[in-house]
């Protein structure tokens, strides 16, 4: 299973740095930084907050892809 | 039809024996056991016969290095103070300078400042706690009252004074360490003088790095728990069996262990219990 995001593409589209939306968030830039880059995957209420300062859903901003799974 | 059915439940049962082979935890543990049992019972007849009548070489051997350290005691107190005032002065201007560049920096490049703090920090914090290791032996080499004979007095005053003098510096550094971190990090809480220290530390801390340390605490266990402690506990005994070292060292040890084991078991059951 993967945790997809597109919140570098929505940070750029806001025009703001990695430190700023960290500070809008709450969090420190470093953690910005993991879950851009897959290393992280937020929790509930981090995700919920990310989303509200994007002024999206959070299906916009992240994307669970499922493995092949044979059920 | 009936045939893809029988080929199905051959398979099914195939791997269920597998399973069951994996699963068979008590005949591997003692397995393991009895490998270790006989691995210890050669290594220990071998180590006998290659000990014996060389033991008291090796316990006069001992004594004199002793002897030797506790003559060298003071100058080699001198010597550590100041390898640790050369490093943790270098570590700091590092720090400082990493702490200027992340505030200039972001994205990537923040990522690799990032890094570099966490490294240039560690290694500090190791070189910090080396060095206290480090006087703690030499000076216990040198220090107690079965030693401290007339003339030799002065040494070890001398000594400890020195002892005293590069803890008063480890311990300054360690709340400079802090206080460069913070310059980089302004959000961070805690007081290094105090003992809530770690705990105000841990919750000024947001989630994602909350996680590292949770990880990096239960690597550290489970090494100690795993590892380090049981060798301890060998090295400690096999110590007492040949050099008669005393049963202090192996009491120390095992009630490390204990409390150990207690502290992280008690934690468990009382967040079990509590509103994570």
């Amino acid at each position: 299973m993967a945790l997809l995001n597109y919140l570098k593409d929505y940070r750029s589209r806001m025009g703001i740095n990695q430190t700023e939306l960290g500070k809008l968030a709450g969090v420190s830039r470093q953690t910005i930084s993991l879950i851009e880059r897959g290393d992280y995957s937020p929790s509930v209420t981090l995700a919920l907050r990310l989303a509200k300062i994007c002024q999206v859903t959070v299906e916009d901003l992240f994307e669970y892809k499922e493995d092949d799974v044979e059920l | 039809m009936t045939a893809d059915k029988n080929r199905n439940e051959k398979e099914n049962k195939k791997e269920n024996k597998r399973e069951n082979k994996r699963d068979n935890t008590y005949v591997r543990m003692g397995l393991f056991m009895a490998v270790s049992a006989i691995v210890g019972g050669i290594v220990g007849v071998l180590t006998i016969m290659a000990l014996d009548g060389n033991l008291e070489n090796i316990e006069s051997g001992a004594a004199v290095f002793l002897a030797q350290v506790q003559r060298i005691m003071l100058p080699l107190l001198i010597a550590i103070t100041a390898v640790s005032v050369f490093l943790g002065e270098r570590n700091i201007r590092k720090l400082r300078e990493i702490s200027g560049k992340l505030l200039e920096s972001d994205d990537e490049e923040g990522d690799k400042w990032d890094y570099e703090e966490e490294r240039v920090g560690a290694r500090g914090m190791l070189t910090n706690i080396l060095s206290q290791v480090l006087c703690v032996l030499v000076l216990s080499a040198g220090y107690s009252v079965t030693y401290i004979t007339d003339g030799y007095h002065k040494n070890v005053l001398a000594s400890c004074l020195v002892f005293l003098g590069c803890y008063a510096y480890l311990g300054f550094w360690q709340t400079r360490f802090v206080k460069t971190v913070k310059l980089a990090h302004p959000e961070k809480k805690g007081d290094p003088s105090s003992p809530k220290f770690h705990r105000q530390w841990l919750e000024s801390c947001d989630e994602a790095e909350r996680e590292i340390v949770y990880r990096s605490s239960y690597k550290a266990y489970i090494q100690m728990q795993n590892r380090w402690i049981p060798m301890l506990l060998l090295i400690t005994m096999f110590g007492h069996l040949l050099f008669n070292t005393g049963i202090m060292a192996i009491v120390a040890v095992s009630f490390i262990y204990l409390l150990l084991t207690s502290s992280y078991l008690r934690s468990c059951v009382s967040l079990k219990g509590a509103k994570l």
